[in-house]
């Protein structure tokens, strides 16, 4: 008996679902332009801030087989907007279940990212796969994002810190292409969450590097510069009313 | 006329069966025969607690004495079985408190356990021994806080890998001071921190205690402090494993470590620093089971370890061990029967996994009395693994992960299915099996045809049309196990060979093309058979040929289950679709 059912090519719905299909709103730097799929500022900007409070305080679970679309129970992240599509950063693939490692190890593995003393590239690997199945096993993973040459990661986040502030943020550097781009979206972002006034401070911005060592902007070219840091410190001349609150 | 065996003599030869399965046979020769065989059988095992239902088990085995539940399928540790589809301990616990007051040792698989279900279990049986919790959920340390404290003879009590709603350490506290019989205690899943005086107390009264399992809460001072008071100790899970280190400190370790000569196996590790390692030599001679899958120790520090375990049987290792290590293994640990090598970064993406298909071949090679594996790895290729059939006939589990879905073999750019045909012709005595990498529906007439003996397979990203099922359902003699997922196959195969699913204990199937109307019609004609089709959001309305994201098809005699959750059908839920089992009866 020879069966010879033609494979649809058209995929699966349910696929969709258990994040099979490469959902393009996550990645942002899909042919190398930034701006390409960004709607609007807003979706830029929801897309690229990300509430992340400093370490020891909370320790958010990792969602990393969330099996539906929904947002993570665990998140509960007022901030994020409902269609924020930033990956998590402790979410691995798009396929869930896959590879097949029980959830207590995946639970230390994540643990052990944030804290391995060993631990100094960045692990947010944000590669979209997309598994296409199609006739007669001629199934290719299809590596979207830019993966040979230049960067191997397709956004790569940074802590942003600034003084007086006890939140930190992240960023994702790669959706920037000049110093004066990122400090100024910097300056929104954090007057915009901490309903400070923009116009009358002065905003000091040093940058960390791979080697420890505080950078200021324009020390290095752009590109090296984003290839290589690691955080970013903001001081402010005044302290806005807000920040009083936390001291 | 046939002589009837006297059943006091039948009793006597059963009393020297073990084996359930053995036992199950006996059962099937004739009524006296079942009859005795049930009223003298005392460990009882279900490997699926929606086969059969309590009350039936409680009746057939009136000298049950250790019953062990299996609940959710094998794929729900990989969160493809959504919370809340089932495997409650509760009706079991219920059951077996009115039937079976002389229980002593329940050991669960996979079930959610409530507080309540563990207070329970404390009040109802008077003797109870054992409790091994395995990956279960739904309880809290309040209901193992009502175990330490109610049960007084208590041996036994182990969480492995369990999600436990953690309070605190109070637990701990709750053995009274009169508990004097523990023999294993392993608390290595839970978050809290003990206090180390109680446990130390707990330690010292408790003479017969052979396994602990701390968790990583417990640091190296107070595993110290422990190890100084359990010498005697054959199994072991350290704390975390990460301090500061000082001079004092590591002799300290070390003297401790060295005290306990019976040591046979060594878990837990957590962070181990390298400058720890060599606290750990003393023992090492003498281990024969080593769990190194939370170390994140690397080469070459791994194979200074490795090589004074000249005595090791089992070694769980991660890939930071690299094709060299597993060398080495090769060379030192002669008498290895179990592999398990995880991946250090669990990640779909990760390119630059540290271990080849060459690291299996090694140990393969070296390894005479290998028998299981676990390996994952980026890539293969059919010559490792027609090499590592050729080498270790002797295999009997062989569970490959190739990360990368549809990975050919990566130097010939051909499917694996020449290397999994020499495992399965070659390994006669393989009774369980996962397979990855690109495989074609030739793969599976291979297994089909020659994997006589395998009970549990495993398969994910593979084949190219139903033929692929057609062969495992109409082959694989001993399968009883069959989880697939991600499978181009449809209805076809699944309804010419529903017949051989009465014979397999469980089937699931995900992200496969199934349709909805091919779940309804083999849940008509097969009535006893479960099919449940579990769908996360479930559409407004399913036409026939709908293709369902999950399904579960289990063999029963226990009829349609009644706790199944709003994201599960079954076809008597809905009697307008079907007809409704329970308006017959």
């Amino acid at each position: 008996m020879e069966l010879d059912l033609g494979l649809s090519l058209s995929p699966h719905t349910n696929s969709a679902k258990l994040g099979f299909d490469f959902d393009l709103n996550k990645h942002c730097a899909i042919d190398g332009s930034t701006a390409s799929c960004l709607d609007s500022e807003n979706l830029h900007f929801e897309a690229t801030f990300r509430l992340n409070i400093e370490e020891g305080c909370y320790v958010p679970k990792p969602s990393v087989f969330a099996l539906n679309g929904q947002p993570n129970e665990e998140d509960e992240d007022p901030l994020e907007s409902e269609s924020s599509t930033v990956y998590d950063e402790e979410e691995n693939s798009e396929v869930v279940g896959w590879p097949p490692v029980k959830s207590c190890m995946i639970k230390y593995r994540s643990y052990h990212h944030r804290h391995s003393r060993n631990h100094h590239h960045c692990p947010y690997h944000h590669h979209g796969r997309r598994i296409t199945v199609m006739n007669n096993r001629m199934a290719t993973v299809e590596s979207v994002g830019s993966s040979s040459t230049t960067s191997s990661r397709s956004s790569m986040y940074v802590k942003v810190k600034m003084e007086g502030v006890a939140i930190a943020r992240k960023v994702d550097i790669k959706l920037f292409n000049s110093y004066e781009s990122l400090t100024d979206s910097l300056i929104t972002m954090f007057t915009q969450y901490e309903d400070c006034e923009r116009e009358d401070t002065n905003y000091a911005f040093t940058f960390q590097g791979k080697e420890g060592d505080w950078l200021l902007p324009g020390d290095f070219p752009w590109r090296i510069f984003s290839e290589s840091v690691h955080r970013i410190s903001i001081i402010r001349d005044r302290p806005c009313a807000y920040t009083r609150l936390l001291f | 006329m046939a002589l009837r065996l006297p059943s006091k003599v039948l009793k006597h030869i059963l009393s020297f069966i073990d084996s359930n399965e053995d036992r199950n046979s006996v059962s099937l020769v004739c009524k006296s025969w079942f009859e005795t065989e049930r009223k003298t059988r005392k460990r009882v095992f279900v490997g699926n607690c929606y086969a059969v239902t309590p009350a039936a088990v409680a009746r057939r085995f009136p000298e049950m004495r250790s019953l062990t539940l299996k609940g959710k399928p094998h794929f729900a540790d990989y969160n493809l079985v959504p919370d809340g589809w089932g495997g409650y301990a509760c009706p079991w616990i219920e059951a077996m408190a009115a039937k079976s007051p002389s229980l002593e040792e329940i050991r669960l698989k996979r079930m959610v356990v409530t507080d309540e279900c563990l207070e329970r279990i404390a009040a109802s049986f008077k003797d109870f021994k054992v409790l091994v919790l395995t990956s279960c959920e739904g309880f809290s340390t309040d209901g193992i806080a009502a175990i330490a404290s109610t049960c007084r003879n208590l041996r036994v009590l182990e969480l492995r890998e369990c999600i436990v709603e953690d309070l605190g350490g109070d637990w701990l506290s709750y053995f009274p001071e009169t508990s004097t019989s523990l023999v294993s205690l392993d608390f290595s899943c839970l978050d809290s921190e003990v206090k180390i005086s109680d446990l130390e107390r707990l330690v010292s009264r408790s003479p017969n205690l052979k396994s602990l399992k701390l968790n990583p809460a417990v640091t190296l001072d107070g595993l110290v402090s422990i190890l100084r008071r359990a010498p005697q100790l054959t199994e072991l899970g350290t704390g975390s494993f990460a301090a500061e280190l000082k001079p004092e400190a590591f002799t300290k370790l070390s003297k401790a470590f060295s005290n306990c000569k019976q040591l046979q196996s060594l878990s837990g590790l957590w962070d181990v620093l390298p400058e720890y390692l060599p606290a750990l030599y003393s023992v090492c001679p003498g281990l024969t089971s080593l769990n190194l899958s939370y170390a994140t120790v690397r080469m070459p520090d791994l194979v200074e370890l490795l090589r004074r375990c000249s005595k090791l049987q089992k070694l769980w290792v991660m890939d930071l061990i690299e094709d060299k290590g597993l060398e080495a293994v090769a060379s030192y640990c002669k008498e290895l029967r179990e592999l398990r090598v995880f991946p250090s970064e669990p990640d779909l993406d990760a390119t630059n996994i540290p271990v080849t298909e060459q690291g299996l071949v090694y140990v393969s090679k070296g390894c005479r009395k290998l028998e299981s594996v676990l390996y994952f790895c980026v890539q293969f290729t059919n010559a490792a693994l027609i090499t590592i059939a050729r080498k270790r006939p002797n295999l009997k589990c062989f569970r490959l992960c190739v990360i990368e879905p549809f990975a050919p073999d990566y130097k010939t750019n051909e499917p694996l299915d020449k290397g999994f045909k020499a495992i399965a012709e070659g390994c006669k005595d393989l009774r369980r099996l996962s397979v990855s990498g690109l495989l074609s529906d030739k793969a599976f007439k291979y297994i089909g045809k020659h994997a006589k003996k395998v009970r549990m397979l495993s398969i994910a990203f593979a084949g190219d049309s139903d033929l692929m099922l057609h062969h495992l359902l109409s082959g694989c003699q001993s399968l009883k196990k069959l989880e697939i997922r991600d499978c181009p196959f449809g209805d076809t195969a699944l309804l010419e060979n529903a017949a051989k699913l009465e014979t397999m204990r469980s089937l699931w199937m995900s992200s496969c093309f199934v349709s909805f109307g091919a779940c309804k019609l083999l849940s008509q004609k097969m009535p006893r058979l479960n099919v449940e089709v579990i769908d996360e959001h479930p559409p407004k309305t399913r036409p026939e040929s709908s293709p369902v994201e999950r399904i579960y098809i289990y063999r029963t005699v226990a009829g349609p289950r009644m706790d199944t959750p709003e994201f599960v059908w079954t076809l008597h839920k809905n009697p307008e679709i079907g007809v409704s089992k329970l308006a017959i009866k």
